[in-house]
């Protein structure tokens, strides 16, 4: 194949050009004359064929479609002319099938360009044809051959450089598609990172939640995106921009306010820059480096409209530029990053407003916890002086149902204790109550429920004496302002002791007040009668008998008062210093006095002679006197008894010993409590109300000192007490009510004698 | 039984109120009156004396007035012979307890005893009626 390069000039060629189009006619006339070619154009078959014949150009180049004579026919007229044969034929074809090469071959084409082509190919065709006009005009005719071809039969008469130049020409073709091919390969990888790298983007920025996270996500994923070196982003801030991120490989000069706006955002300002733009001459690149491209991409960043940044990128190219394609595609990223500072402002907004409500939040719950330990602490408190009580507290609610009670209530509640639980209803708990014998009858009726549902809902407060299950309590309910019910029951038990004690007592006073009284009212009244006033020994008698039943019943109430005294506390001494021997001396020689008085001996040992200490003195007397009066009332007339003082340690001791029965064991015990007496029934031998011991014990107390018994049944009883040395008692200021009682007692004649003895 | 109040047993531990009783019954109203200072002593003389009507103390040191009742009654010939307490003790449960045990009458002291021989006259006639 000759060398095109080498062919003869295209200067003296014509080239006419077939094309029904107009546009691609002027197209192939703007190439062809271009390369110095002489160009003639004809819209169909018939048109050219007028032409060649008349104009006689090199070559022909025509279109194979075309209306009234196709290419084919054109070309099959051309060779069928022999005055026009030898000029050169070129079928445009899309060779869409290979009836068409098969069709170009019998009208017998020269050559073929296959559509779409390159422009080179179509002038070296062309010059291709020309330089080997000679040899294919030269060339004989060669016999046809038939073909089949899917069913149809071909007659080819082509030579062979015809068919030889067919082949070239689809090999070229081919070669160039291939090339293409590779290139739109290229293209389409290159596509497929920046879509990748845009989608990265994209899905990067569902997890930046502030501006700042945004802007470095936004650029150093744009530095991903092929051929992007480097990127920066601004973002409005006040009047100027902040460099809120940047990557990649440029050197930025700090664009502060004072040095102005440079000119891509001096565009975003100016509403010009309303998608990717290349921006030519930036003064921040090329302030910073001259070793900067000169511009750069901006691509602006809007929300909800407004332009609120920019991100700009520079290529790899050396003028930073990208093409209009990869522009689309970054325009893209604006919309992204934007959509993301949106939400980022959105969230950092959201996420203040959700952090001032959690504090305030927290704040609340502070509160409201520390309101509700206070409330516990206080209901705890509550709650264990509920239970400390030793009253039973219960709280029933407006149904009457049991909300809260303290152990005692449950106490109280013996019989049904397990059912006594917050939840139970007051009505169950009555009922249930009854049933186990908590009231009077043996078979509760519902009408006792129904009385006692009655007087718990009046709750007026009224107090109530009830006995429950043989217990003695006192009941008080009393609404509470939520229409509740507050029961508070009392054990008075000891109170119902104390009173029945009190009746006792009083019984007893009574008989002993009475029993003197008798002979006094007996007396007084024969003697007032006149019946013995001739008899004046009878008369006197009767007189001494009302003065002994006197002092008797003065005795009494005595004892009665001192009782009082010392019940009430309000028992004092009157101290001084005493001679202890001296004073019993003189109570001894009182007792000595009367019909049939025993023999009664003090002994004083040695040490103890003389000693005086600090005591009151009558009281002391009261205790002898009453110990002296219990050994002669069981001593029988002209027994003895002996009073006998000693020194101790650090005390005196007087005993009173008799020879008495002695004190029965079971009453030992009991022998110092007041309104005891040995044989408390009707049969005791000496009358007194068993106060006089109990008495005696509060007055040693009083003075510090002790008082005790030893005695065997049979042999008689021992009595002492003992008196400290040296010890400096209490006196207190109740000495004047002391005094007086001492007085009324000491101040009677001694001859008050045995019978005014106090009851053991 | 007689047909008047004559003899009369007297029991009491006081000597005081022995001595007022005996004026009253036997100086004052002139009956036959055997006065006893114990339970013991009274159960060992009453039988013996025989007496129409029988007046107890009842609070007495070793034998009480309820247990000489019970004792006296024992004693087939006194089973039926009026009793009277004569006591200090005399509150209305007291009183219905020993009117339970077969008592006649109550007299509470203190008494008064210039009118004591009328009213024992007066109990004696209602058992006596009572009886008849």
């Amino acid at each position: 194949m000759p060398d095109p390069t080498t062919l003869n000039s295209a200067e003296d060629a014509t080239v006419l050009i077939v094309e029904d189009s107009p546009t691609q006619a002027e197209q192939l006339r703007w190439l062809l004359e271009d390369s110095g070619f002489t160009v003639l154009a004809a819209r169909d078959g018939q048109e050219a064929l007028e032409i060649a014949r008349a104009k006689r150009p090199s070559v022909i180049v025509s279109d194979v479609m075309m209306p009234k004579m196709d290419g084919n026919e054109l070309c099959l007229a051309v060779k069928s002319d022999p005055a026009i044969k030898s000029i050169g034929v070129i079928l445009v074809t899309a060779l869409s099938s290979p009836h068409d090469v098969f069709k170009g071959l019998e009208a017998g084409a020269d050559n073929f360009l296959v559509k779409p082509y390159q422009e080179e190919q179509l002038i070296s065709r062309i010059r291709y044809l020309l330089a080997t006009e000679t040899e294919r005009n030269a060339r004989q005719h060669e016999t046809g051959i038939e073909i089949q071809l899917a069913g149809k039969r071909h007659l080819i008469t082509s030579g062979r450089q015809q068919i030889l130049d067919l082949l070239i020409s689809t090999y070229e073709q081919a070669v160039g598609l291939n090339e293409q091919l590779e290139i739109r390969q290229r293209e389409l990888a290159q596509s497929n990172k920046t879509l990748n790298a845009l989608y990265d983007l994209a899905g990067g920025f569902n997890h930046c939640r502030t501006e700042e996270e945004v802007a470095g996500f936004a650029v150093k994923g744009a530095l991903s995106i092929p051929s992007v070196r480097a990127a920066w982003l601004y973002l409005r801030d006040g009047d100027g921009y902040r460099l809120a991120g940047l990557a990649g490989n440029v050197e930025l000069k700090d664009m502060d306010a004072s040095s102005g706006n440079c000119a891509c955002q001096r565009m975003l300002d100016g509403g010009e820059l309303t998608g990717t733009e290349h921006i030519q001459q930036c003064e921040c690149l090329k302030a910073a480096s001259p070793g900067n491209p000169c511009g750069h991409v901006g691509i602006p960043l809007m929300v909800d409209g407004a332009g609120v940044g920019l991100l700009n990128l520079i290529s790899d190219n050396p003028d930073g530029s990208f093409s209009a394609d990869q522009r689309r595609m970054l325009a893209s990223i604006g919309i992204q990053i934007g959509d993301a500072l949106q939400r980022a402002r959105f969230q950092e907004v959201l996420e203040e407003k959700v952090a001032e409500r959690t504090r305030q939040l927290e704040a609340e719950i502070g509160t409201r916890r520390q309101a509700e330990d206070a409330a516990d602490a206080a209901k705890e408190r509550l709650l264990d002086a509920i239970q400390s009580i030793n009253d039973g507290f219960a709280l029933y609610d407006a149904a009457d149902t049991l909300l809260v009670c303290n152990s005692g209530y449950r106490d109280m509640h013996f019989a049904i204790k397990d059912l006594v639980v917050p939840g139970v209803k007051f009505e169950d708990l009555v009922r249930a109550g009854l049933d186990c014998g908590d009231g009077p009858a043996v078979s509760p009726s519902e009408m006792q429920v129904d009385a006692r549902v009655a007087q718990h809902r009046q709750a007026d407060g009224t107090p109530t004496i009830l006995n429950r299950g043989g217990r003695w309590l006192m009941l008080t309910e009393r609404r509470t302002r939520e229409g509740g019910i507050v029961a508070i029951e009392t054990d008075i038990a000891e109170l119902k002791k104390a009173d029945i004690a009190k009746d006792e007592f009083l019984a007893k006073v009574s008989h002993e007040l009475r029993t003197p009284l008798t002979p006094i009212h007996g007396a007084l009244a024969i003697i007032k009668s006149g019946k013995v006033a001739d008899q004046p020994e009878k008369l006197n008698d009767l007189v001494d008998m009302a003065i002994r039943n006197s002092a008797r019943l003065m005795s009494i109430v005595n004892d009665l008062l001192d009782f009082t005294r010392i019940s009430s506390g309000r028992f004092s001494l009157e101290s001084g210093v005493i001679d202890l021997q001296s004073l019993l001396e003189q109570v001894v020689e009182n007792k000595r006095i009367g019909p049939n008085p025993p023999t009664i001996t003090l002994t004083v040992t040695p040490p103890a002679k003389g000693i005086k200490l600090e005591a009151d003195s009558n009281r002391i007397q009261q205790v002898l006197d009453n110990l002296l009066s219990n050994a002669i009332k069981f001593t029988d007339c002209g027994g003895h008894i002996e009073v006998d003082v000693e020194k101790r340690k650090k005390a005196l001791r007087v005993s009173v010993v008799d020879h008495g029965p002695g004190i029965p064991k079971e009453f030992q015990d009991r022998a110092f409590e007041a309104f005891s007496q040995a044989d408390s029934s009707s049969t005791r031998r000496q009358g007194g109300v068993g106060l006089g011991l109990s008495i005696c014990k509060s007055i040693m107390e009083a003075h510090g000192g002790t008082i005790g018994f030893a005695s065997k049944e049979g042999e008689g009883t021992t009595f002492y007490f003992e008196l400290p040395l040296g010890h400096r008692h209490r006196v207190s200021g109740k000495e004047q009510q002391c005094n007086e009682g001492a007085r009324a007692r000491h101040g009677k004649p001694a001859s008050s004698g045995r019978r005014a003895a106090l009851g053991a | 039984m007689s047909e008047k109040l004559e003899r009369l047993t007297c029991v009491e531990d006081d000597p005081d109120i022995r001595s007022i009783t005996e004026f009253a019954l036997r100086d004052l109203g002139g009956f036959t009156l055997d006065v006893c200072a114990s339970g013991p002593e009274a159960i060992e003389r009453t039988p013996d004396f025989n007496p129409d009507l029988i007046i107890l103390d009842v609070m007495m040191p070793g034998m009480d007035g309820i247990e000489t009742l019970k004792r006296l009654r024992e004693i087939p010939k006194l089973a039926k012979t009026p009793v009277v307490f004569m006591t200090a003790k005399a509150m209305k449960h007291e009183i219905d307890r020993y009117m339970a045990l077969g008592a006649e009458e109550v007299i509470p002291k203190p008494f008064d005893p210039l009118m004591l021989p009328d009213r024992v006259g007066e109990i004696w006639q209602r058992a006596t009626s009572k009886q008849a």
